[in-house]
């Protein structure tokens, strides 16, 4: 039986309003590679970052080989043997091989490096572990996988006993991902344990030995790779009960208002087709990297299109830019509210009245009645918590920054929402008047695309649930008949 | 109202206070100092740096810079005194001498907005070539020969007890803070420097203000440099080095972030008098100009550090966590 060599016990992590995780526990075995899954949002990340010493916990302990660690800077991670490989790597690009491996580690004598003792210990680790890299290459002309395998050197050079690694096949091709493999194999054996983030079931199916499942900031369970199967992992990912926020609709769909004909587009959008109703939510779903948010850009003018018709209210349209997809009547809610949907330093009514000032003004200049009166109502209308319309908007709360960048979509009348990740970060509070907002958005005709990586808002609340994968449309499922299971298994694009 | 003052506010008053201090203690070592005389002096001195601050204003708020207005008031002046000197009326003279400042703004969008290259690098070559522009044109040395009597009526002229660059200063800073606060303009100003994605994805040609900016920047240092020379009734190509930095310490002193999407028209102005209060006291009191260097060195630097110890900071740390909490 192999002992633990590392345990996080109880560990609980609060952000204001949100419990990130609760009394988590992570075991892990020496020598094993160990997984940990979970959809957007269950506390993968958060874990790993307290690991690093990037965040501070709240409550718990951590143990490396039964002795209590205290681990609150990135520093203090390396120095009880525990590296990491993010999906960003941390190279420096215009450094060598041999730099790279070093840095922050040279052999020197008095400040000055020793350049030839530096190169002998990097070839002799490269060579050890069988790495076909030159030790003066400049690293960025190394591939991705040559990076990842740099780095592991560099971990290993460094004499870490766990390396964690986050996503590391999302860039690889399928040959390079069997090398990363095999290597990772190699290492096992050699005592190296590895903590493995990654949502690909290839993956953890090839390389995993036990895996351990997160579910809205706690620990759904601890599985063994060998004893399991999808089915089993993805009813443990998404086994809740959908939360009664989401207000009840009234069906009103009409005629169609924007279709969509193979479209593809310069990133990662292949042959994607579709119909949008009038009074109709339609949710986009599929994990990171699938392809949501360059739809969005997409349709929003933002993402060049390469192929495929558009057609909006019965004409095709062009979309060169967002100007012309706003002047079309397409609004987009952007995925990240703070970088950008608000201007933190404008005023709530400055932000409202942002994208149609154009129209409240004459001459080029503002009215000034016009902007305030927008203002107010969509204050009212929308219920947007300031304390008045001249507050730096960037001293709201999330749900209510994110509510008065939908009032500026409001105040444009488009006909086509898409709201990327319109609930990201903001409390349940909040999330609910946003779903209230979707709601009358439908009722008076206008049609709704919903981009979301929380399935139960999905299910919640939209007419139909388009998945992707890889860039395409995997599957349609309706809205009423889906279930979280059946969307994963399409969304990890599998059977 | 709340009694909390926030940081915009505080910044206010502080550079206020600078220069009411400032004149306070001015008039207290000279007794000159507070004179009318005196006063319209600094006035007509610093006219020049605060016409071209006022276009500034608004590049620095979205982020951008533009050195080259020292050597684009050179440029500017010599032509105005070349053509003069050839032979045409003041007025035509006065409006081509300006479009030619904003000839040098369109070249400096065109390298910023559509080559997208660094504007203190873009800005910092036009700014050499520029001054070799108004060298050549000069033909070495000063064009001050054979200009009419009335070529300094602009520069050094009075409306009533006020002198002619004030007024027009006064004039520019009107229509620009109305420009700024009240106009599309001004709003999508504040939106680049604020958050230049966010502004794209509302609509705003990005490119289109930031073209215009440079060269309203260009035209404001056209006039400024049409003053110069008829202050000094003369087209001198060696004149205004070191103004950009005037015009840089009177945009940041006045309130502008380095972080952008901040600042006001008046602001500025009060800046601009500080720089203006600074050198003419320091001058009264008798300062070795030397020493002038050092302390305006040190103003700009101080002038940033109050605005990141006012804003600065706060804001890095509240982003801080809003990105921590993203990633969970």
């Amino acid at each position: 039986m192999s002992k633990y060599v590392l345990e996080m016990d109880g560990i609980s992590k609060f952000f204001p309003g949100v419990k990130a995780l609760q009394d988590v526990s992570l075991k892990v075995k020496a020598g094993e590679v160990h997984c940990l899954m979970g959809e957007n949002g269950a506390g993968k990340s958060t874990i790993i970052n307290i690991l690093a010493g990037l965040i501070e916990m709240d409550e718990g302990k951590i143990l490396i080989d039964e002795r209590q660690v205290h681990i609150n800077k990135p520093h203090d991670a390396y120095a009880n043997g525990i590296s990491f490989i993010f999906q960003e790597l941390s190279v420096v690009n215009a450094l060598t091989v041999e730099e790279n491996m070093t840095l922050g580690f040279e052999s020197s004598h008095a400040g000055i490096v020793d350049k030839k003792e530096n190169i002998q210990r990097v070839k002799d680790i490269l060579s050890k572990l069988d790495i076909d890299i030159s030790y003066n290459s400049i690293v960025k002309d190394l591939s991705v996988c040559q990076k990842q395998m740099m780095l592991i050197a560099k971990a290993l050079s460094q004499h870490s006993k766990i390396i964690v690694m986050d996503e590391p096949t999302a860039s690889l091709t399928n040959k390079e991902t069997h090398e990363l493999f095999k290597m990772i194999k190699h290492l096992k054996e050699e005592g190296v344990t590895f903590l493995y983030v990654s949502h690909r079931f290839e993956d953890i199916f090839k390389i995993g030995d036990r895996i351990t499942v997160f579910r809205d900031g706690k620990n759904a369970g601890e599985l063994i790779v060998k004893d399991t199967c999808e089915e089993e992992i993805i009813r443990s990912m998404v086994g809740r009960d959908i939360e009664d926020t989401f207000p009840k609709r009234h069906h009103s769909i009409s005629e169609t208002v924007l279709k969509v004909e193979n479209l593809c587009a310069h990133e990662l959008i292949k042959d994607v087709s579709f119909e949008l109703k009038r009074g109709q939510v339609i949710g986009v779903s599929g994990l990171a990297g699938a392809g949501k948010t360059e739809l969005a850009r997409a349709l929003f003018g933002d993402n060049p299109i390469t192929s495929g018709e558009i057609t909006l209210k019965g004409r095709k349209i062009e979309l060169k830019n967002p100007k012309d997809a706003i002047s079309n009547g397409i609004a987009l809610l952007p995925e990240e509210r703070r970088t950008q949907g608000i201007v933190g330093k404008m005023t709530v009514r400055e932000n409202i009245s942002l994208v149609i000032s154009k129209r409240i003004s004459k001459w080029s200049i503002i009215s000034k009645r016009s902007d305030q009166q927008l203002a107010k109502k969509y204050i009212k209308d929308i219920n947007i918590k300031t304390p008045s319309s001249e507050q730096q908007i960037r001293l709201l709360s999330g749900g209510n920054q994110q509510k008065a960048i939908i009032g500026k979509w409001l105040a444009t009348e488009a006909d086509v929402f898409l709201l990327d990740e319109p609930t990201r970060g903001i409390d349940i509070g909040a999330k609910s008047e946003i779903y209230e907002i979707i709601n009358n958005l439908t009722k008076i005709g206008k049609a709704v695309l919903l981009f979301s990586s929380e399935l139960p808002e999905l299910l919640g609340i939209c007419d139909e649930i388009m998945i992707m994968c890889n860039g395409r449309l995997a599957g349609t499922i309706n809205g009423k008949e889906a279930n979280q299971v059946e969307i994963m298994k399409l969304s990890v694009g599998g059977f | 109202m709340s009694k909390k003052i926030n940081a915009t506010n505080l910044q206010r008053f502080m550079i206020i206070g600078i220069l009411v201090g400032l004149c306070f203690v001015f008039s207290m070592m000279n007794k000159e100092f507070l004179t009318y005389v005196n006063i319209s002096n600094i006035l007509r001195q610093q006219s020049m740096v605060a016409i071209t601050a006022a276009g500034a204003t608004f590049i620095m708020i979205t982020t951008g810079l533009d050195i080259s207005v020292g050597s684009t008031i050179a440029l500017s002046g010599v032509v105005f005194a070349k053509l003069v000197q050839g032979g045409m009326h003041l007025f035509p003279a006065f409006l081509i001498a300006i479009l030619v400042g904003g000839m040098v703004g369109c070249i400096n969008a065109a390298m910023i907005v559509g080559a997208k290259i660094n504007p203190v690098i873009a800005t910092l070559g036009s700014m050499y070539a520029v001054r070799g522009v108004a060298y050549l044109l000069a033909g070495g040395s000063t064009v001050a020969n054979g200009l009419p009597v009335n070529f300094n009526v602009l520069g050094r002229g009075y409306i009533g007890p006020i002198p002619i660059p004030v007024i027009i200063m006064i004039l520019i800073y009107i229509f620009f803070h109305f420009v700024l606060s009240k106009t599309l303009l001004g709003k999508y100003t504040y939106a680049i420097g604020g958050n230049r994605e966010t502004a794209r994805l509302s609509g705003i040609s990005v490119s289109k203000v930031m073209i215009s900016l440079y060269v309203i920047t260009g035209l404001l240092t056209g006039l400024s440099g049409t003053i110069m020379a008829s202050r000094l009734t003369s087209g001198n190509p060696q004149i205004g080095a070191g103004f950009e930095f005037d015009v840089i310490i009177a945009v940041f002193l006045g309130g502008v972030s380095t972080a952008g999407g901040e600042g006001t028209i008046i602001g500025t102005f009060i800046g601009a008098m500080i720089v203006g209060v600074l050198s003419n006291g320091l001058n009264l009191i008798g300062v070795d100009p030397f020493y002038q260097y050092i302390i305006k060195g040190v103003v700009l630097v101080l002038a940033v550090m109050l605005d990141m110890a006012l804003k600065g900071n706060r804001l890095s740390l509240e982003s801080l966590k809003k990105k921590i909490l993203a990633k969970s």
